[in-house]
């Protein structure tokens, strides 16, 4: 199965599966052609850690978007482990989100 | 790419004369309740709840919920209840928006909305939980 791997600001290496982005795009329309956006926001994004998983992280980036109003791309990823011991690191889900800034 | 990934479990359900799907991603435990196809934007109800809705009609698209079973764990008081702590810093237009989609079918049928006060004189919270519905559960 194709999938895209790319590393982010901390070093980790992370995946998208062709199966997942197929299903990001097809409940997701905001996302829809907006690959390089998803993969450059979990390049370049900022992350934070969720607090009832520790083990998953969103990634976030601005985007403007005056078709559908969001201002982020947000990506969620799962860091696990697998049966050899080595990183397994892979985006589970995203969408187009709207963050106000306090500025 | 037509065939389910296995990792997917997908439901349709009629509540109220409404199609709505369930899809719950069971390697990523994220549960998303889609009332209807569409693009729009996502807010953070709490840190692991999110409304997608649709700006210019102003309509509900979906619910994602990430760490689905963690938040529908039942604790000795009942369902736990997160607070709404995202709204208070939305724009008042867009938060008059998410109030009224919240407090309306079909997001009302899955989010039960309240007001937590700690104190007799102390500032309203909202907070929200889980319905537990039957037909969410996986199987």
């Amino acid at each position: 199965m194709r999938r895209w791997i790319v590393q982010d600001r901390h070093g980790n290496e992370i995946y998208l599966t062709e199966e997942r982005w197929q299903h990001i795009q097809r409940r997701h329309d905001e996302l829809e052609g907006r690959l390089d956006d998803l993969l450059d926001t979990l390049r370049h994004g900022l992350r934070t850690q969720e607090a009832l998983e520790p083990q998953k992280y969103r990634y976030r980036r601005a985007y403007k978007d005056l078709q559908y109003g969001f201002n982020h791309i947000v990506v969620v990823v799962i860091f696990r482990y697998d049966e050899t011991g080595a990183p397994n690191n892979f985006a589970i889900t995203a969408w187009g989100a709207y963050i106000h800034s306090k500025e | 790419m037509s065939s389910k990934p296995d990792w997917l479990i997908e439901r349709e359900v009629t509540i109220n004369n409404h199609t709505i799907t369930y899809s719950y991603d069971q390697e990523g435990d994220v549960l998303e309740i889609i009332f209807q196809k569409g693009g729009g934007l996502g807010i953070d109800l709490t840190e692991n709840i999110v409304l997608r809705y649709n700006r210019d009609r102003q309509e509900p698209l979906s619910l994602i919920f990430t760490g689905y079973s963690r938040l529908t764990q039942s604790t000795p008081f009942g369902p736990p209840s997160f607070h709404l702590a995202a709204l208070n810093q939305l724009p008042p237009e867009m938060k008059q928006t998410v109030w009224q989609i919240l407090n309306n079918f079909p997001v009302n049928h899955f989010l039960k909305v309240s007001g937590l006060r700690l104190s007799p004189s102390g500032e309203l919270q909202p907070i929200t939980y889980l319905a537990q519905l039957a037909e969410l559960l996986p199987q």
